[in-house]
């Protein structure tokens, strides 16, 4: 491997005492997944946008200059990340991945991209993803699709997979997404790597486009447990910009992963999440929870009579809420949005008040079953999606040998944790006739110590016994 | 009168063609399906109402 690509393959917390230590510099670091990015980008198209290269490396000249100068600022300091392109950056582009909004240029940074600056994060480029996060494919008809470094013929998964395809090739450190259906956790289990849509409320919202608003949920996608808790301390806290931001304490996550679960009880619930679930998929997440029992914890099976209806709460509330977010240029541009977003729109003008109405009465019902359950156990897990990556263009996908709507599959497991607003973390499970399979640990509100520390342990027993994507044909 | 999602949209001022809303309603009805016994279940109580918190007494 060039010495120029070992740089690109490291991790937050690997590079940070470096950094510090002034043993590598920000401008190496940045170099290093700048010339990465060239040369896989053709090939994955991760990337909506590559900022311009000269102007990165000046940031991470004044970045090194900062540290030289003894202003170290944090683990975040120098190191070069790049986020979904739904994320504003005051004076630049930001497109949603969509065409009409491809030259809109916002005048505010959104909060999470001002807590970054202000740790002395770098940004090396805008994140491709489903138009206006409204899919889970990033099949993107305005700027190609996202292809899957695992295998480039199919999907990184949505809405979030430009992060997760950038990630997982190392064409960034790290990434943002969000999540509102799963499209943090989508990507993040499809491409094998780490993804963490927190509690709502405890990641301000502000300055990122809206899918959904009592569905959103802004979270890192990282290589690592450790990066994603330092990413996550980095992001939460109080913002008086957005209606539902909580009043939480600072919390240093990273000291929470001591890896210990001895005693832990481990909730499985059998009736949803293990229900129409691909074989391989289901042994594999089946392992990976008996590894977590070897480790102390302790089983126990749970009950969520509720989580039947998820599926049309889940539905009723975007719809809802979407169709409303884009109604005037659903009338007045409609030949704009890619067919399938268009599709989509036109459907969710279709829910009643009555509708909308009983999804959030089933979301209240729903999210007291879960409380009721977490005063019995400390975490619940469940495979993150039913199946691995599907072929870029299908529309279904057939599990054990039943034909099911793509749409469908990729969001049934994710959404209950966005219609309670419950942290859940997906993490690599292993591999299944070689593509990632993904684990979701959930947890009560506000538990995202919790969970963070059971992934961290799970993380330890090397589930992708330290594969990656084999792009090596694509590297000169 | 039952109005059909063609009908529905086209209220709405969204442009919708025959082939597309045809596809519309048969999506409609599957999501409609996933409700199952909701309407026999919910009790009136759910209330969805906002609600201030009491921090000071």
């Amino acid at each position: 491997m060039k010495m120029s690509e070992v740089l690109a393959k490291k991790t937050i917390s690997e590079l940070a005492p470096l950094l510090q230590r002034r043993e590598i510099s920000p401008v190496e670091v940045t170099q290093s997944v700048l010339d990465r990015t060239k040369k896989l980008n053709d090939s994955i198209n991760a990337y909506i946008d590559i900022n311009n290269e000269k102007q990165v490396l000046q940031s991470a000249k004044l970045a090194e200059k900062e540290i030289l100068e003894g202003s170290y600022r944090g683990a975040l300091h120098g190191i070069p990340l790049a986020l979904k392109d739904i994320l504003n950056f005051k004076g630049e582009k930001v497109t949603m991945g969509s065409k009409i909004h491809q030259n809109f240029i916002p005048d505010f940074d959104a909060t999470v991209v001002t807590k970054l600056k202000q740790a002395g994060a770098l940004f090396t480029g805008k994140l491709n993803m489903h138009e206006y996060a409204y899919g889970g494919t990033t099949n993107n008809p305005h700027f190609g699709p996202c292809r899957n470094p695992w295998d480039l013929d199919r999907i990184p998964g949505g809405s979030s997979g430009g992060s997760g395809a950038a990630v997982a090739s190392d064409m960034t450190i790290a990434s943002l997404g969000t999540d509102t259906a799963g499209s943090i956790r989508i990507p993040a289990s499809i491409c094998g790597i780490v993804g963490l849509k927190p509690t709502h409320g405890l990641v301000s919202k502000y300055g990122c486009f809206p899918l959904s608003w009592s569905l959103d949920h802004i979270g890192p996608m990282t290589k690592t447990v450790e990066d994603a808790a330092i990413l996550l301390e980095c992001i939460t806290g109080y913002d008086q910009n957005d209606a539902t931001s909580v009043k939480s304490s600072p919390f240093n996550y990273n000291e929470a992963l001591t890896g210990d679960i001895k005693g832990k009880v481990i909730g499985i619930e059998e009736d949803f999440f293990f229900n129409m679930i691909d074989h391989e998929v289901d042994s594999l997440v089946k392992d990976g929870i008996r590894k977590l029992e070897e480790l102390g914890a302790r089983i126990e099976l749970v009950k969520i009579p509720s989580l039947k209806y998820s599926e049309f709460a889940e539905y009723m509330t975007f719809m809802a809420e979407s169709a409303l977010i884009h109604r005037n240029n659903l009338i007045e541009r409609p030949q704009d949005f890619g067919e399938d977003v268009r599709a989509s729109l036109l459907l969710a003008n279709i829910p009643s008040a009555n509708d909308y109405l009983q999804a959030q009465q089933i979301r209240r019902k729903i999210s007291k079953e879960f409380s009721m359950v977490f005063e019995q156990i400390d975490v619940l897990i469940a495979p993150t999606l039913p199946v691995t990556a599907s072929v870029i263009g299908e529309e279904s996908v057939v599990i054990n040998g039943q034909d099911c709507s793509l749409t469908d599959t990729l969001i049934r497991l994710t959404s209950p944790a966005n219609l309670t607003g419950i942290p859940s973390i997906s993490i690599p499970a292993g591999l299944s006739q070689g593509l990632p399979v993904g684990m979701q640990i959930m947890g009560p509100a506000f538990s995202e110590e919790v969970i963070l520390n059971f992934a961290f342990a799970f993380e330890q027993t090397n589930p992708l016994k330290g594969l990656k994507p084999e792009i090596g044909q694509l590297v000169k | 009168m039952k109005m059909t999602v063609c009908d529905l949209l086209i209220s709405m001022g969204v442009e919708v063609n025959e082939e597309e809303a045809m596809i519309l309603q048969t999506r409609w009805e599957e999501l409609q399906q996933l409700k199952m016994d909701l309407d026999q279940i919910i009790p009136n109580p759910a209330d969805i109402a906002l609600r201030n918190a009491l921090t000071k007494q």
